[in-house]
């Protein structure tokens, strides 16, 4: 019943703004094998499936279950983590792609630093350092915790942004994953001592105004995060946020 | 580390749309004069043509009483198009922005997305060569709009595909941006929400579809 081999294409590129070009691998099957396994052959064993040798083929990846978000890629067409994308479910040739709307760095590895630029823009944290002790924080009740859990999941894998037509490697929108992070950081007791700062830095240039609710991001999120929800959210606190900050000024 | 070079820090002060308001306010007010005037000013319209059903001599006595209606330059020129104009502007900006990947991931709403953007472009096109051959000439020539000049557009075929394709693709576009409006204004936030606002958005389609396609019968018969 098993095949004895899987047949994998992979589209590869020796370094930033590098000509890209496709290379076939035939591999071993083996029981329960991920996209992962698949190219730790490769990297042990170079070779294509018509004989020729060639370098081997450069990712990122980290914990393999899902939570680290680095093994983001393009597989069978659909942006996906490769630890959790598993051959016996995938169609043959199974294709992997760098992401698009990042810079490749090589092979199937992005940079995906502007997210990080752009939390640091959104301030999406809780600013607790100080020169002194600032004391415990209010308290959360339970269910506040429970609902918020689910929007401190994401992992910034950038799949979300990867499937939005509006996210491009040559424009500057934030992304449905760091307008998700302004509402977690904006319903934390603690941070909501920032709100409008991160509100105000939201509906500057790039920001949230960009987002036309294609939705793809809540249908890819590895992490099952409300995106959807949290945009809408943010868009009524940002329009509530702007039109007061006019009227007062 | 090389982090800092690829993508450098954002431009201090907001980069300005225009010199007078910044892009969040050029996005937000697109998103109003869709629904007003401009979506609320089809649905009138709509409605007003529905007339067409009483008869030639009906139609026409409202038509010439709309005419004659005070500062009727002022409100067209103000209400309607200088709020298409702006919305259609920023529309264009908007359609070609994105890097459209339907086929790539076939998702109901990003179908929408997708039909938004074509539906935008119909819609200009059909509405410029609407007000254009029903307003813009007659005006010019000093004549009257009537049932019977509206009836032998009609009645040749490419022009009734121009209007049902060219009106439908408007009415859509007014509807599937009611969707979008609820949520661009924070009115639907939550799954359940935003899926009514789908339901209720499917509805007005509907609906205009129905009274649009009785005003072409009420003109082809």
């Amino acid at each position: 019943m098993a095949k004895e081999t899987v047949r994998l294409r992979v589209r590869r590129q020796e370094a930033p703004g590098a000509p890209a070009r496709w290379e076939e691998f035939e591999l071993e099957r083996t029981p329960n094998m991920n996209i992962i396994f698949a190219l730790m052959q490769i990297q042990r064993r170079p070779v294509t499936a018509d004989g020729r040798a060639t370098t081997p083929v450069f990712w990122e990846s980290n914990c393999l279950e899902e939570v680290c978000g680095s093994c983001s890629m393009v597989i069978n067409g659909k942006a996906r983590q490769a630890c959790s994308a598993l051959v016996d479910q995938l169609e043959e040739p199974i294709t992997l792609e760098p992401m698009h709307s990042f810079p490749v760095v090589r092979d199937l590895a992005v940079d995906r630093s502007r997210m990080f630029a752009d939390l640091m823009r959104l301030k999406a944290w809780v600013p607790i350092d100080g020169t002194y002790d600032l004391g415990p924080g209010p308290r959360q009740s339970a269910e506040d915790q429970a609902w918020r859990y689910h929007l401190s999941r994401c992992m910034t894998c950038g799949v979300c942004v990867e499937v939005c037509p509006n996210y491009t490697v040559d424009n500057d929108f934030v992304g449905a994953f760091a307008i998700n992070q302004v509402r977690l950081f904006n319903t934390h007791p603690t941070g909501a001592l920032n709100r409008n700062e991160r509100l105000d830095a939201l509906m500057g240039p790039g920001g949230i105004q960009e987002c036309d609710n294609a939705q793809n991001c809540v249908r890819a999120c590895p992490k099952e995060i409300p995106l959807t929800d949290s945009i809408a959210a943010m868009n009524r606190a940002v329009n509530a946020r702007a039109f007061m900050r006019w009227l007062d000024r | 580390m090389a982090q800092a070079e690829r993508r450098p820090e954002p431009a201090v002060g907001p980069r300005r749309a225009s010199p007078w308001m910044d892009e969040f306010w050029v996005r937000r007010l697109q998103s109003l004069l869709g629904l007003i005037p401009i979506g609320a000013f089809l649905i009138f319209h709509l409605y007003v043509n529905l007339l067409a059903t009483q008869g030639p001599t009906e139609y026409n006595t409202l038509i010439n009483t709309l005419e004659h209606m005070p500062l009727l330059i002022f409100i067209e020129v103000f209400v309607l198009y200088l709020p298409i104009l702006f919305h259609a502007a920023v529309g264009f900006h908007i359609v070609f922005t994105p890097e459209l990947n339907v086929t790539r991931y076939p998702y109901g709403r990003n179908i929408h997305f997708y039909l938004q953007r074509l539906t935008g472009v119909i819609a200009f096109i059909f509405l410029a060569y609407h007000v254009v051959t029903l307003r813009l000439i007659p005006g010019l020539n000093d004549t009257h709009v009537t049932f019977a000049l509206v009836q032998s557009q009609l009645r040749q075929t490419w022009i009734l595909i121009l209007y049902l394709v060219g009106a439908i693709g408007t009415i859509y576009h007014f509807a599937n941006g009611l969707w979008s409006f609820a949520i661009h204004w924070g009115i639907a936030v939550g799954r359940r929400a935003q899926r009514a606002m789908a339901y209720v958005s499917a509805g007005v389609f509907v609906v205009l579809t129905l009274v649009l396609v009785r005003i072409v019968l009420a003109f082809a018969s």
